[in-house]
């Protein structure tokens, strides 16, 4: 059976196992396997089964499971600095975002994330607007109950939509129903969640386009108790991995665009001079963060600063 | 040990009331949420607060639900028993369920220290979690002197053993 | 020892100790913690119960519970339920079963506004049972109908497994909805045959009513009138898109309380009562809930679902072997962990075995539901059973399994049918494009 020398790990994951993260997920873990000829093995545990998204970070430190992938926004509050990375700062796709969030990592190592081994980051595309109704201007915005995350609540309303703040998971029901008009999300999740179904205008807003960024991280006694070949490996097939994620979410923007087109859904672009004033309205919610930050002590402002470097440098759409 | 039991089922009493107050709440809040909504001027966060209201219902109430033997049990088997038996295996699960409280509450206050010092909020409101937390620790530190008190009777034979609803 | 070993000596101690009289919940809690934290770590199983109090505790999906309750609670202390089954004992009170063929009928119909099978049945327990009760009912008659009437309320849209198998499989959640509703209302039927069936054959279990006249019969339907109210508020302020099927019971709960003020027939003192019976009831749920949702977590970690369920995708059998294998398994499995949790574990690994051989992902689906809804009704852990006796109290486990048992024959037949008759399932969503 078994040998005894090899160490069996937990990974888990909030994506179900049928999306293409969980995917990754399980194709790093075969390398890893691999490359260390089967000193390590793993076993999965996606949708939730083991731990859910917000109890993902507190999880692998108490050692529930040994990896875990989950998203910073989850768990608000405990990640301050990481938390720049999810501001509508209009990222213009996910690898972008991606390699940013991962940047942004090394280069500042913010506190916050010690005690545990950070393996990869990633993020999503940007988040757009998708609405059951035509929307070409910002006036057409006002009063739209628009669905969103905690986070994404203050974009929504410096757009002048009403921010319902739900899970993903209510969504679809909330869509159909019309209990909200809108949702902000990108584009994938019309697929992957099969909003496409329940709407009927996606909004190209890439001007404010925010992401979520994620983490795969491990318990650090597990991690230090790892030999240092093994570390190595880890640390090799988690690089080579991160490109994979960050193309992964651009393929899947493509698909879901396919999809909501394929339904007779339509995508609308936003013209140059609509695009710099949904920015012009977002910027506040930009300052606000940088604002609570410095008080913090936080270098809010040359995060932000990093952030824009950072979409300029990879950002050709 | 007069005062005691007394002390117990008011404490008991008073937690399940505000159980049942937050369930009056949580239905008001939705209630008004679902009006405003079609005003186009939704309770922000009502989601959130719905959620801290709902882990209040359930965990202010169990005190309450154990003083009142309301708990689900399976006695088919145990009833084939003399009651001498009977006696000791609800003296033992007794400690075992006590035990499983003390754990409970033990780790919720850990929980909510770890909460605390991490800052971790809500999204929306941005409301800290941690007073939940030591909410659901002190609810079941009461569950901890219910069983005991409850045990403490079945021993001295002032209660026979069973889990069937009483009021 | 192995993970599995571990796993295996867990389901059996659960087995013994649970026929110790320990509360259901806590056995199922404890055991899951001490298993867990032999498997892993004390640090990691202490976390993990903490964490699955605290999570099922403050759940916005389950708060559908305490909030369906209280509205039962209502309903049945401002009288609204009593007068409604005053009326359906006029028109059904003199056919064999005829109140409890009416709650099935309630049941579906409360099925279509809830989408959860435990508040469902604790629901209906509430309003349901002292009517039958009153009408001398045979209580086993009645918890049973109860018990799985409430499990309609997962197969009937909404539905939360809907939900979960939808976002795990990838396939259309509105599809899978509308894949319920025909196999949802033949079951209902089945369900009404099961009664009349059993009442047939042991007419002393509910006793005949009287046939009344025609004149009686319309002037006691001012007795629905509420109900209707009720019923119209809920279902129409869904179907328009004034709140989702989780603000429901809010609106339900909310607007049964101001309904009961209006008519002066709900006073303070009611109030106070239905919540303080509404905190207990849903209390227990809960804690049920929450240490199947551990025992659940342990089952997982020991992979034993895992190391099952690949075993039978990789059997040297006919389609439709592996096929009854994975009903099975569902069917044993549910026996003794939460639907959910088993279907979280299993669905990966079962969803591309099924597919690829070539059967229809909406139709698995629907039997996944039927499966589950089987699993709530078997012991020896029956949560819709647990469910009912803990709203009841005076009605031993056994009788309302015992109850449960004809009803189980027809969600068999109906899950037998489905196999040659696939069509049965997905005739409605096929209509969509
Ligand atoms: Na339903
Ligand atoms: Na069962």
């Amino acid at each position: 059976m078994v040998q005894a020398d090899v160490v069996q790990l937990t990974y888990s994951n909030f994506f179900p196992p049928t999306h293409f993260n969980h995917q990754l997920a399980e194709s790093w873990g075969k390398e890893i396997e691999t490359r260390t000829k089967g000193a390590v093995k793993f076993t999965y545990f996606p949708g939730g089964a083991l731990l859910k998204g917000p109890e993902m970070f507190d999880g692998v430190i108490k050692g529930v499971s040994d990896i875990g992938m989950s998203l910073f926004a989850y768990t608000a509050g405990r990640f301050p600095s990481m938390e720049a990375l999810d501001l509508p700062m209009g990222y213009p796709n996910g690898n972008t975002a991606t390699m940013i969030a991962n940047d942004f990592y090394k280069k500042y190592r913010p506190k916050e994330l010690d005690g545990v081994k950070v393996l990869l980051l990633h993020a999503h595309g940007p988040g757009l607007l998708h609405a059951k109704k035509e929307i070409n201007r910002l006036e057409d915005l006002k009063g739209l109950k628009i669905r969103c995350t905690g986070f994404s609540a203050k974009a929504a309303a410096a757009l002048g939509g009403v921010p319902v703040a739900m899970g993903q998971g209510g969504a679809y029901e909330a869509l159909q129903k019309g209990v909200v008009e809108a949702t902000l999300t990108p584009i994938e999740t019309l697929k992957g969640w099969k909003q496409a179904e329940v709407v009927k205008y996606t909004i190209e807003c890439y001007s404010v386009g925010y992401t979520t960024a994620m983490y795969v991280i491990m318990n650090e006694k597990k991690w230090n108790a790892l030999p240092k070949e093994v570390q190595k490996v880890f640390e090799d097939v988690s690089s080579a991995w991160i490109p994979k994620h960050g193309q992964g979410w651009d393929q899947a923007d493509k698909e879901g665009r396919e999809f909501t087109l394929s339904l007779g859904n339509k995508v609308i672009p936003l013209s140059d001079e609509q695009s710099k004033l949904w920015a012009s309205k977002v910027a506040p919610v930009i300052d606000e963060y940088v604002g609570v930050l410095e008080g913090k002590g936080l270098p809010g402002k040359e995060y932000v600063q990093f952030i824009r470097d950072g979409i300029k440098k990879y950002g050709k759409k | 040990m007069a005062g005691f039991p007394r002390l117990v089922r008011q404490l008991a009493d008073f937690l399940n009331l505000i159980a049942g107050w937050s369930l009056l709440a949580m239905t008001a809040l939705t209630f008004s949420d679902v009006i405003m909504r079609l005003f186009r001027c939704p309770i922000l966060g009502a989601y959130e607060m719905v959620e801290f209201l709902g882990a209040a219902v359930a965990a202010f109430a169990i005190a309450h639900t154990t003083l009142h033997r309301a708990h689900v049990a399976v006695d088919v088997v145990v009833l084939l028993f003399s009651p001498k038996v009977q006696k000791f295996l609800y003296i033992v699960t007794h400690i075992l369920a006590i035990f499983l409280f003390v754990l409970l509450s033990f780790e919720c206050i850990r929980y909510g220290n770890d909460f605390r010092t991490s800052g971790e909020v809500s999204m929306t409101l941005r409301l800290p979690f941690y007073p939940i937390l030591y909410g659901i620790s002190f609810a079941t530190m009461v569950v901890c002197l219910v069983l005991v008190l409850d045990l403490w009777f079945v021993i001295t034979g002032r209660e026979l053993p069973g889990f069937r609803w009483k009021n | 020892m192995e993970p599995t070993t571990i796993g295996l000596v867990g389901l059996a101690v659960l087995i013994i100790v649970l026929f110790s009289r320990m509360p259901v919940g806590f056995v199922m809690a404890l055991l899951g913690v001490i298993g867990f934290s032999y498997t892993v770590s004390w640090e990691g199983g202490l976390r993990m119960l903490a964490k699955d109090f605290y999570t099922v505790f403050g759940s916005y999906s389950l708060t559908v519970v305490p909030l369906f309750i209280l509205m039962g609670q209502i309903t049945f202390h401002a009288g609204i339920s009593r007068r409604l089954f005053d009326t359906a004992y006029k028109f059904v009170g003199h056919l064999p079963g005829g109140l409890a063929m009416a709650t099935v009928a309630a049941c579906a119909g409360f099925a279509a506004i809830c989408g959860s099978t435990n508040a469902a049945a604790a629901t209906m327990a509430t309003v349901a049972l002292p009517e039958m009760k009153r009408y001398h009912y045979s209580m086993v008659l009645g918890t049973g109908t109860v018990a799985a009437g409430g499990s309609l309320g997962i197969l009937i849209p909404p539905s939360v497994i809907f939900i979960v198998y939808g976002i795990l499989t990838e396939q259309s959640i509105g599809k899978l909805f509308v894949a319920g509703v025909l196999p949802g209302i033949i079951l209902s039927l089945l369900f009404v045959l099961a009664v009349y069936i059993w009442v047939k054959v042991r007419p002393e279990m509910a006793p005949k009513g009287p046939r009344t006249s025609l004149g009686s019969k319309i002037s006691s339907l001012k007795g629905v009138i509420e109900t209707l109210l009720l019923f119209a508020l809920v279902m129409g302020g869904l179907f328009i898109g004034f709140f989702t099927p989780t603000e429901a019971g809010a609106i339900g709960a909310g607007g049964a309380i101001i309904l009961g003020f209006v008519t002066r027939r709900l006073g303070w003192k009611g109030l106070m009562q239905a919540l303080k019976e509404s905190t207990r009831i849903s209390c227990m749920v809960m804690v049920i809930v929450a240490g199947a949702t551990m025992f659940g977590h342990f089952l997982a970690v020991t992979r034993i679902p895992y190391e099952l369920a690949t075993w039978v995708s990789s059997l040297p059998l006919p389609h439709y072997a592996v096929m009854g294998f994975i009903i099975f398994i569902y069917l044993a499995g549910g026996c003794f962990i939460d639907a959910l949790a088993l279907i979280l574990l299993t669905i990966p690994i079962f969803y591309p075995v099924v597919t690829n051989m070539g059967y229809d992902p909406i139709w698995f689906g629907v039997i996944v539901v039927l499966v589950t809804q089987m699993g709530v009704i078997t012991p020896p852990v029956g949560v819709n059973v647990y469910v009912v006796s803990g709203v009841v109290q005076d009605v031993p486990l056994q009788s309302i399994f015992k109850g449960a048992l004809p009803f189980l024959i027809a969600i068999v037949v109906l899950s037998l049918v489905l196999i040659p008759f696939p069509q049965i399932a997905l005739f409605l969503p096929n209509l969509m494009k």
